[in-house]
């Protein structure tokens, strides 16, 4: 007697929920939050990466996605500025949202005008346009801000660059600092002391109002300190000092929590690498250009996005489970 | 006995018709002579002309697909001798035909094989009228080695396909078929540019200033102040208590001089691609570098010029594709040339 006739509809039913999972993973619809990290280059071309396969899966031209319509210029020679700015991800609607000048060119009085595309994620299909201001000094920002999308012009929007500490413990003292990154509750602080050539790193957390200076931290300059998403840890890329700043290649990872020392890792591709990310998948992405390598930091975290107050020096990217 | 035929001779003879240095087209004069045929004198004879003259790159070291034409000229003549009304400066191949009735036949003749073709300008005659600034003619240098055409029958093309042309390597926006064809209009549009550059880069200073990034950098200098200010206010009084509040220094971001506008101006030129030629100058760690006023209540921050290996770096850290960076030493090449 054949399985199926033995079993019946009981079997039918398991062969066809095993088929449906098996069916969903092959989709991709059980998705590793925060597996993809989509890269938005100065040229409005996306690449795709995934971060646990460890390298790039596709890459899009956003000015071939807008249908007929042209609505990212088309430029010969050099760029005058960037074709597409920020990356800010709806995750619940599955969309993207970058700012696109009008023309390539500066009009007279070196402003531009600007709008806002939105894109699905993964397809990449052109889902709305909609003005992003004129006459603008530099491309508008742009923020989610309970799920609605807010364009602000450049000028009328100030990032926050430090943290009132006169609250948080254990010293609750009003510490002057900058804030380099934050993620989730957490937030990575640059603190100033007396000595200016003192690198004192800490972590604030706003929910407990606590303050976490890390300990042992290795040679490093505050731009290559970097939280990682959910602001657990800190990942620190020690800096030969000397006239010209170096990598070495080593990696420091600091809990968050402890302020201690957590783990080492050493490699050598990323000296003449650029950061790029950590992944909630826990690979740390470097870059130069579009050639892209990973570094396992045998760890996962939340897939909160890190945000930072400047983001001069990284290109507009996101993480998407799928 | 031969069958009845018009003859077309021109004068000058040709195959080649320069325009001149001065960009003036050539005057050619077209003799059409009946053949075999006489006219009925009590008739007057209508002499139909008609000229096309175009180019299409053909031939022409990355020419783009563009066809460039001078408007058709056509014209009845009651003689039978013509001078070509240009009123264009064009290059390219130039037929000529005529059509005349003859009691009932018609005739017709056209060239074969003429070309206008092109003269470089002297060092002299571009002198003459390009605008009286060192800069710009030794931009012109860089950009063509002061050569509108590459040969006398193809504009100078920029090698990376784009179709920037002539002594401006003018590029974007696209060059007219004027600027193609008369190095005058290619330098005329060429400084044009330049001025249309020397305005956004003049206007960088003030939209830096006004931007988030500036705003920060300042807040944060004022942090790191505050820090060493109140330290060593408690280590010379430490039973003083709760310092008074230190405000903060207001810093300022001057215009550029007339050398940075320059050099800016010269980046634009070429393509920011995201960067001009100055940033504010920070630290290793970020942090505004200020020259502080004596008085202590403002300080000055400042511009540095980004090297080519810092140009390189953001591009690469911007993921700004090569083809779409412009030249990293470009300011430099510039400056290093001999003016004229």
């Amino acid at each position: 007697m054949k399985p199926a006739a033995r079993y019946g509809l009981a079997y039918t039913l398991l062969l066809a929920f095993a088929l449906s999972l098996s069916g969903r993973c092959v989709l991709g619809q059980a998705a590793t939050p925060g597996r993809f990290l989509y890269v938005i280059g100065c040229d409005a071309r996306v690449d795709k990466l995934d971060t646990i396969a460890g390298r790039q899966v596709e890459t899009y031209d956003l000015a071939k996605q807008t249908g007929k319509e042209s609505l990212i210029p088309i430029v010969h020679g050099a760029f005058d500025s960037c074709l597409a700015s920020q990356a800010v991800y709806d995750i619940k609607a599955s969309m993207f949202f970058t700012a696109v000048p009008l023309s390539n060119e500066p009009k007279a009085d070196g402003t531009k005008d600007y709008r806002v595309l939105t894109f699905s994620v993964p397809r990449m299909k052109l889902m709305k346009q909609e003005s992003g201001g004129e006459s603008l000094d530099a491309p508008p920002h742009l923020e989610l801000q309970s799920e609605r999308l807010k364009i602000l012009k450049p000028s009328a929007w100030m990032p926050q660059t430090d943290l009132d500490l006169s609250a948080y413990s254990p010293d609750k003292a009003q510490t002057p600092n900058q804030i380099l990154e934050s993620s989730g509750d957490r937030v990575l602080l640059r603190l100033f002391t007396a000595d200016d050539n003192q690198l004192v790193l800490a972590v604030a957390d706003r929910k407990t109002q606590k303050l976490v200076r890390l300990q042992g931290v290795p040679t490093t300059v505050a731009p290559n300190v970097h939280i990682v998403p959910g602001g657990g840890h800190v990942l620190i890329e020690e800096i030969r000092t000397g006239e010209k700043p170096e990598k070495t290649g080593m990696l420091a990872l600091f809990d968050g929590v402890t302020g201690k020392p957590q783990k080492e890792l050493n490699d050598p591709h990323i000296r003449n690498l650029y950061f790029l990310a950590v992944s909630p998948t826990g690979r740390a992405v470097y870059h130069s250009s579009n050639n892209y390598w990973f570094v396992d930091l045998k760890m996962k975290f939340p897939p909160a996005p890190v945000s930072r107050p400047v983001s001069k020096g990284y290109p507009a990217f996101f993480f998407a489970g799928r | 006995m031969a069958n009845p035929a018009v003859v077309l001779t021109v004068d000058p003879v040709g195959p080649k018709y320069p325009i001149s240095e001065q960009c003036e087209m050539p005057k050619i004069t077209v003799t059409a002579q009946l053949q075999n045929v006489t006219p009925d004198p009590k008739v007057p004879l209508q002499y139909q002309w008609k000229v096309t003259l175009s180019f299409n790159g053909q031939g022409c070291a990355h020419a783009t697909q563009r066809m460039i034409k001078h408007v058709d000229i056509s014209q009845v003549t009651s003689t039978n001798k013509f001078q070509i009304p240009f009123t264009q400066v064009r290059g390219g191949g130039l037929t000529i035909s005529v059509t005349v009735a003859v009691a009932a036949t018609t005739l017709t003749a056209s060239t074969k094989d003429l070309v206008v073709t092109a003269t470089n300008p002297s060092v002299g005659s571009l002198a003459g009228a390009a605008a009286p600034n060192q800069t710009f003619r030794k931009l012109i240098r860089v950009e063509s080695g002061l050569r509108q055409f590459l040969s006398d029958t193809c504009p100078l093309f920029s090698g990376d396909g784009y179709g920037g042309v002539g002594l401006c390597q003018l590029t974007s926006p696209a060059p007219t078929d004027d600027q193609i064809w008369s190095w005058k209009e290619n330098v005329k549009g060429g400084w044009a540019l330049y001025k249309q550059k020397e305005a956004v880069a003049r206007a960088f200073p003030k939209s830096v200033r006004d931007g988030a990034d500036f705003k920060a950098l300042v807040k944060t200098y004022n942090e790191k102040r505050q820090a060493k200010l109140k330290a060593a206010a408690a280590a010379a009084k430490p039973d003083a208590g709760t310092a008074a509040p230190i405000p903060d220094l207001a810093i300022e971001l001057p215009d550029y001089t007339d050398d940075q506008l320059e050099r800016d101006t010269l980046r634009g030129f070429n393509g920011y691609a995201g960067l001009h030629e100055y940033r504010v100058k920070v630290d290793k760690d970020g942090v505004l570098v200020v020259t502080e006023d004596p008085s202590a209540t403002k300080g000055k921050a400042e511009w540095e010029q980004v090297t080519k290996e810092e140009r390189i770096k953001f591009y690469d850290q911007n993921n700004v594709p090569t083809n779409k960076r412009g030249d990293p030493n470009y300011v430099e090449d510039v400056e290093s040339k001999a003016g004229f």
